[in-house]
């Protein structure tokens, strides 16, 4: 039977594909006197790349890279990395392309491997440290290690310069919440990006029963008994603004929606681990510092 | 508007010839048409830029063959479907094929991290497609036996049963999709989207025996689904297995569409409008039908892949999408136009 046949051939692929993995995924990081012209696949990678001064190299970014918008509008944007043409980053004709861990092992990644582009993995983390590391990284790659350490150095100094988080009164429990309209509502729980920053800034995840990202309902949010609503500036957008999230259906009810504490902020500066990372964890402290004092004057 | 068969198959073959070759020179990587042919037949020694040559062998080949035989097996699908149900608006969507299929992947995908992370890239691909192919072999197997009563299978029991299968299989889907991370949601997305983005030789290799063994198959059926269309009772009379005929032709199907959605998502709308497409053409004998459907569905997919990866470039925009855009707007002229006969 054809059939048969056909389950035969598929096992043996199946058996020879996973005794002989294609995947090399250790970073090949060598150091480049001229890259030349650079497709990065990354918001906070385009971002440091700008940051070190050779963004005039770069020849195409993904839907990720929104910042700095003066040096990035004129580029072709590739979409977004998991749904990446590999002809399209092929037609820029790139000498390197720059692309998060996480995702160096994409199919489409591994196929401009075969193609013969370079493909450089970086490390982003989640960490205040991450922004630093990937400013070095990057600046060895390109082949301007001094440009690394001052923006490196800047960094950390930034970083040094937070303030402490104040033990002194409750943390206050911030939920940030994914929004794509009012049908489309994630919040995060620990594992994500926003969860990082929010205990950075001082705050306490409200949605730390979780990890990963789940979908808002009425009672999750009533248990969750958020002080402050994070969002960003778009998906704050896409609901209408602070009045139109207060309609959302158990919101009124939390202490959040009761003092109206919504802050909206720009995506890539808020959980990108840009080089601007330091700033916006500053900006949420701040922020949220404001919000309790404004709490407590209202006891 | 009728033509007849022969030349209609003449010019769908020069048509699917034509659009094939023209897609090759097609894309956002600018390639003048020299290159193309030196790249492709080494003579005047081999290209300048090494990815040139890997574009063209390793990217758009694949592509241009997975329409071809994704399109072909597609059409071949829907007619022989549409035919063994006498219903025009029969499609592997209805049966729970496609919806199956996705079901399964999207679980799958979202088990991510766990299962995945084990398997390399390419034993990952294919873990997703071969669970794509179970999923739609199950839903289609439950919806046969669901719609079969002391071996009866009534054609209308077997809609209600995909309607609801489909529905099983979209709750599935929203539950993969509940538990599944950034990542694979993005990837979940993108595979409900469709896209031949991820055509690569190992997949031609895959599809290739599957759709040409399917699709011959269906083609030997064409006298049986002609008799079909007559009335089971009919059919029966004139010496046919009406059990086993339906039994064949929907295992064929489902074949070929739990491959297709399994190595590239969901492709909506080319079964159903290809042989509708045919039917204006040259009449609904399935003799012609079939045949000429294939030619028809390779030659729409090839369009419409071709328009999915220029018309944003570098970007792409999702296939699925695309055909459905196309598709919607046939189908609704397509339903006015046959309420007309009807009031006529």
């Amino acid at each position: 039977m054809h059939c048969n046949r056909f389950c035969w051939s598929l096992t043996l692929t199946l058996i020879s594909a996973l005794i002989f993995p294609t995947c090399s995924s250790a970073p090949e990081i060598a150091a480049q006197a001229e890259p030349g012209r650079i497709v990065s696949l990354n918001g906070a990678i385009t971002e440091t790349v700008v940051a070190l001064g050779q963004g005039r190299q770069l020849v195409g970014i993904d839907v990720t890279s929104t910042y700095p918008e003066d040096s990035l509008g004129h580029l072709p944007s590739l979409g977004h990395v998991r749904q990446l043409g590999i002809e399209g980053v092929l037609s820029l004709h790139p000498t390197l392309v720059l692309v998060d861990d996480r995702e160096a092992k994409l199919p489409a990644v591994q196929a401009l491997r075969d193609a013969g582009i370079t493909v450089a993995s970086l490390p982003v983390a989640y960490t205040l440290e991450g922004p630093a590391i990937l400013a070095d990284t990057l600046a060895r790659l390109l082949g301007v290690p001094d440009q690394g350490e001052q923006l490196a150095n800047r960094i950390r100094m930034e970083t040094a310069a937070l303030p402490a988080t104040s033990a002194g009164h409750a943390k206050l429990r911030v939920l940030f919440i994914y929004a794509r309209g009012a049908g489309n509502l994630q919040v995060a729980g620990i594992d994500t990006p926003a969860d990082a920053v929010i205990r950075l800034a001082g705050g306490q995840n409200a949605g730390d029963a979780f990890s990963g990202f789940r979908p808002l309902s009425a009672e999750g949010l009533l248990a969750a008994r958020p002080d402050v609503l994070l969002f960003f500036t778009s998906g704050l957008a896409s609901l209408g603004g602070p009045d139109g999230v207060l309609q959302l259906p158990g919101i009124a009810q939390t202490p959040a929606g009761q003092n109206k504490a919504i802050i909206g902020m720009d995506g890539l500066y808020l959980l990108g681990f840009t080089p601007r990372a330091p700033q916006a964890i500053a900006e949420l402290a701040r922020r949220l510092e404001q919000l309790s004092s404004s709490d407590n004057s209202n006891l | 508007m009728s033509s007849t068969p022969k030349s209609s198959f003449w010019v769908l073959s020069f048509a699917v010839m034509a659009t094939a070759i023209i897609s090759l020179f097609l894309g956002s990587y600018s390639l003048d048409c020299f290159e193309v042919l030196r790249i492709f037949t080494g003579i005047g020694g081999s290209s300048t830029e090494p990815a040139a040559a890997y574009l063209l062998w390793s990217v758009r080949l694949p592509r241009v063959i997975m329409a071809i035989l994704i399109g072909g097996g597609l059409a071949a699908a829907g007619a022989a479907l549409q035919g063994l149900f006498r219903n025009p608006l029969a499609d592997p969507s209805l049966l729970g094929i496609s919806s199956g299929a996705m079901a399964l992947a999207a679980l799958g995908l979202a088990s991510g991290s766990n299962i995945r992370a084990i398997l390399s890239p390419l034993g990952d691909q294919l873990f997703t497609m071969a669970l794509g192919f179970v999923g739609g072999l199950l839903a289609a197997a439950w919806v046969y036996r669901l719609a079969t009563r002391q071996g009866q299978t009534s054609v209308s029991a077997m809609l209600l049963a995909g309607i609801a299968i489909t529905a099983l299989a979209g709750a599935i889907t929203g539950l993969a999709l509940y538990v599944a991370d950034d990542a694979s949601l993005r990837d979940i997305t993108f595979w409900t989207l469709g896209s031949l983005g991820a055509g690569q030789w190992r997949m031609v290799a895959v599809l290739t025996p599957i759709v040409f063994i399917a699709v011959g198959c269906l083609l030997y059926q064409a006298r049986t689904l002609d008799l079909m269309s007559l009335g089971e009772q009919d059919a029966a009379y004139a010496g046919i297995d009406v059990q086993a005929a339906k039994r064949r032709i929907i295992v064929l199907s489902t074949l070929i569409v739990g491959a297709c959605v399994a190595s590239t998502g969901i492709i909506s709308f080319i079964a159903l409008v290809a042989p509708h497409l045919v039917r204006l053409l040259t009449g609904a004998a399935h003799r012609t039908l079939l045949p000429l459907s294939v030619l028809m569905g390779a030659c729409l997919l090839l369009i419409a892949d071709a328009l999915a990866r220029t018309l944003a470039a570098p970007a792409e925009l999702p296939l699925g999408v695309l055909t459905a855009l196309l598709g919607a707007p046939f189908f609704l002229w397509l339903l006015r136009r046959s309420f007309q006969t009807i009031h006529d």
